[in-house]
């Protein structure tokens, strides 16, 4: 080199590169690496798309259950008789009805074996009617040649009921809330017949919401009233021994229970007035009869509602269904929400203290030897253990162990119903601790070891303890760390399952595990899933069929669910980043 | 002069070269000092082999030698820093003011701030400024507001950093440039009032004018505490100290009062290496 710079005579080896054929350039741009970039992009790319799909096939799922979807009035050619063709049950039953009203979910074409023993095709369209008894839809296939006329009538109605059911059908005549007699046309105002304008429907059923409310707040006022009564009861009793009744007092007493008395009868009938609303419905095929206008949660008219009533509609469906207690066949997804939250705070507020614990025994305390290596193996082996084993344990551990221990010890009077003794939120919070361990430990470490040694020593220099530096210096300078380890547990404990059917999960929990009653957070019961909600109306529930919306849509909710636990977990750590920026390397 | 008195170290001064020391100035001292390692093949390494020396109280005394010489182990010893290593052995005696730091029973932490230390890397915690300088006195339980207030402004005063911080005493401290940290680790470390104060090459990471001013500021500091000073740059040494020891493989070779030590080496070594012969 030298050589060449003393004598400035130019290199040999020119910079630009010879003309190569192109077998030659292929094997270079292989060499360079060129496919793997495109590897590494494919890979990212059919990650993405699957999460996309994913998503899209919950959110079309679950939002396609609650939008209005259009109401089709069929008419059929004429009554069908049971023939060897329509075998099935469901299609025999349509032979009284002339007209069906409903939505048409799908076609498909059936072969059919005639009488000859040949196979002809038949076109079929599959209709939801009314829900005849349950929640559950009712499904009808018709056969396309048997339809005469097919109409999408403005005035169709669509009543979802209080207890789950949805109604299709034309309204035909409403209670007069006066008389009580059922009226066919719009008395107040526009004199039109029920049928072709439902506006007093609307009118009413707003009216009986508004009321509803006011319900309320008499019956909590009347509670108020009958609280009072019984002190002043207990007053006078207590008076009346020591014989110092006055006659204010007296009449103290008596102006209280007339109050009482008269919102009672207030109560009694405004309940009166919301029961008494009835609704005629001609319901084309499926519920024809009178309905409690105070059973209808809402109506509407899916055929006359442009796109963004539509989606408002949707979108209340779908409100009500995340905030929605599921009683009396209802669907909602509230308690298991709240149990499915409830549960990852509980485990992340036990998983945390311990792990952190054991991380820091394991990374700053412990003489650093084979027995810690060996334990530090047998941790990270631990979170592969699958997660029914947890549940296996935590069942025969703290259910049956340590559950059964404190009944006997604090609730021995109860016995034998268990207390603690069964399934409940606070083992199966300490089963999924368990299960999050090691995870949580193996974080916490990798954040220790970032700490720069130069922190530690600038802390023992000023005369810190061990402890001391631990504490004051080092876990802060790793918590961005130890939140990671908690976004790592919190991600894996939001979706699990299995090991909770063991140990505390029920398809359906009478009592949310807080409430307003001393102690107000009650370890013992047991509670609702998000997770095992979906395992349940996938393949536990007798109608999977028309269950199928509804695990989309708390499939959905639950990878909001976990989206939103993560992304709380994740600004934490963006925040504690913040503050100690710079100090791990 | 009255340091011509007594000869320290006593007993042999064949092996060491000999500093004239009034006993009365002596802060810290060491004897027969050795400090051996087991390395990762079992085999015995020696860092510090047999280093006997005093430290006289307010000056600065500089040791320099070649990287690897044992010049940072030797500080270590000084508060007991040696200790983390677990495989490190030691023989020998370090006493401050006449007490044996290394005798069993010592309480290291008040070592620790009676002893204070400032390393080759700024290491500020990731903390407010204030809460640096703040962080040795709430260790000790001080917990009077005003009190705090007034130290933590001293402090910064006294390492020359206050009029640059005192509008951001309460942002991070990882903000400041890497002299300012260096300087901020002095007021924490200066915060716990230490009597000696060990500088492990503290202006090596640093820029000219930030070194110039860690200079300036330990020589302010000598009217206040003791102060030892590692350093591998002989200017440094020159500049900075009063007295300067020369250490070669884990032996000091030469330790004289530093404008002797420069103008004057007694040994062929310390010759060889000021004059930049070797190391």
């Amino acid at each position: 080199m030298r050589h060449a710079h003393t004598s400035r005579t130019p290199s040999k080896t020119s910079l630009l590169r010879p003309p190569e054929h192109l077998l030659a350039r292929l094997s270079r741009y292989w060499r360079d690496g060129g496919p793997w970039g495109w590897l590494n992009a494919m890979a990212v790319s059919v990650s993405l798309l699957l999460m996309m799909g994913l998503i899209s096939l919950l959110l079309v799922g679950s939002l396609g259950h609650f939008w209005p979807s259009r109401l089709v009035e069929i008419a059929l050619l004429e009554p069908m008789t049971q023939t060897s063709e329509t075998s099935d049950a469901d299609s025999a039953a349509i032979g009284n009805g002339q007209h069906l009203l409903g939505e048409l979910m799908r076609e498909e074409v059936r072969h059919v074996q005639t009488a000859s023993g040949t196979s002809r095709p038949r076109q079929w369209w599959l209709l939801q009617t009314s829900s005849e008894q349950s929640a559950a839809a009712s499904w009808r296939w018709l056969p396309k040649d048997m339809l005469n006329a097919l109409t999408f009538p403005e005035q169709a109605l669509a009543l979802e009921l209080r207890d789950g059911r949805v109604l299709y059908g034309m309204a035909q005549a409403l209670s007069d809330p006066t008389t009580g007699e059922l009226v066919t046309t719009d008395v107040s105002g526009s004199g039109k017949p029920l049928a072709e304008d439902a506006t007093p429907l609307f009118v009413r059923l707003d009216d009986i919401e508004s009321q509803r409310r006011n319900l309320a707040a008499l019956r909590s006022h009347g509670e108020q009233l009958s609280k009072q009564l019984t002190a002043l009861t207990q007053q006078y009793a207590a008076r009346h021994d020591s014989g110092t009744v006055t006659a204010e007092f007296e009449e103290e007493i008596s102006a209280a229970r007339q109050a009482l008395i008269t919102r009672e009868q207030q109560l009694m009938s405004l309940r009166d007035a919301l029961t008494a609303g009835q609704l005629q419905l001609a319901g084309r095929g499926g519920h024809d009869g009178q309905i409690a206008l105070e059973e209808i949660k809402r109506a509407w008219q899916p055929n006359a509602l442009g796109f963004g009533g539509r989606l408002s509609l949707t979108l209340n469906r779908f409100a009500d269904f995340i905030s929605d207690t599921p009683n009396d066949g209802g669907e909602g997804a509230w308690p298991a929400i709240f149990g499915t939250v409830l549960m990852v705070v509980l485990m992340s507020v036990i998983v945390m203290p311990f792990g952190v614990m054991a991380a820091l025994y394991l990374h700053e305390v412990a003489h650093q030897g084979r027995l810690t290596q060996l334990t530090r193996i047998a941790l990270r082996n631990l979170a592969g253990v699958p997660s029914i084993v947890y549940g296996v344990f935590g069942l025969g551990f703290f259910v049956y162990g340590v559950g059964a221990g404190i009944d006997r010890l604090f609730y021995a009077d109860q016995l034998p119903t268990p207390t603690f003794g069964t399934g409940g939120i606070l083992w199966s919070s300490l089963t999924l601790s368990l299960l999050t361990l090691p995870v949580v430990i193996v974080a916490t470490e990798e954040g220790l070891a970032r700490v720069p040694r130069r922190l530690r020593e600038g802390a023992l220099a000023l005369g810190a303890t061990r402890f001391e530096t631990l504490w004051r210096v080092v876990v802060p300078a790793a918590s961005p760390a130890l939140i990671t380890g908690l976004i790592l547990a919190v991600a894996r404990a939001a979706g699990e399952v299995a090991p909770l059917m063991l140990v505390g999960v029920v398809k359906l929990a009478p009592e949310l595990p807080v409430d307003d009653s001393f102690p107000w957070l009650h370890l013992d019961r047991k509670f609702m899933h998000l997770g095992h909600q979906v395992y349940d109306l996938a393949f536990q529930s007798s109608d999977a069929f028309s269950n199928r919306p509804l695990v989309y849509a708390t499939a959905l909710v639950l990878v909001v669910v976990i989206l939103c636990l993560n992304l709380s977990a994740i600004r934490l750590r963006h925040l504690l980043a913040q503050r100690y920026k710079g100090a791990t390397e | 002069m009255s340091r011509d008195d007594v000869l320290m170290p006593a007993e042999d001064s064949s092996r060491n070269d000999s500093t004239y020391i009034d006993a009365g100035d002596v802060c810290l001292e060491t004897r027969g000092l050795s400090l051996g390692y087991h390395s990762r093949g079992g085999r015995r390494q020696s860092a510090l082999d047999d280093i006997s020396l005093c430290i006289e109280r307010k000056r600065v005394t500089a040791f320099i030698g070649p990287s690897g010489c044992g010049k940072s182990s030797l500080l270590r010893t000084f508060n007991r820093m040696t200790d983390l290593d677990e495989q490190s052995r030691l023989t020998g005696e370090v006493r401050l003011e006449g007490e044996d730091i290394h005798a069993r029973g010592v309480d290291v932490p008040m070592l620790r701030r009676r002893v204070g230390m400032v390393f080759q890397t700024p290491n500020p915690f990731p903390m407010s400024v204030y809460e640096n300088v703040a962080f040795g006195l709430r260790l000790v339980g001080e917990r009077d507001k005003r009190h705090l207030d007034d130290k933590v402004e001293a402090c910064l005063r006294a390492a020359a950093l206050w009029d640059e911080v005192k509008d951001r005493l309460f942002d991070s401290a990882l903000g400041l440039s890497g002299g300012q940290q260096q300087r901020l680790v002095i007021a924490r470390t200066l915060a716990v009032e230490p009597e000696v104060l060990l500088l492990d090459e503290p202006a090596s990471a640093l820029d000219p004018i930030s070194t110039l001013k860690i200079e300036e500021l330990i020589r302010s500091l000598r009217s206040r505490l003791t102060l030892v000073i590692v350093t591998h740059n002989m200017q440094q040494a020159a500049r900075v100290s009063d007295a300067t020891a020369f250490l070669h493989d884990g032996r000091l070779v030469e330790y004289a009062p530093t404008d002797q030590l420069f103008t004057n080496p007694r040994r062929r070594q310390t010759e060889d290496y000021i004059t930049g012969r070797f190391g």
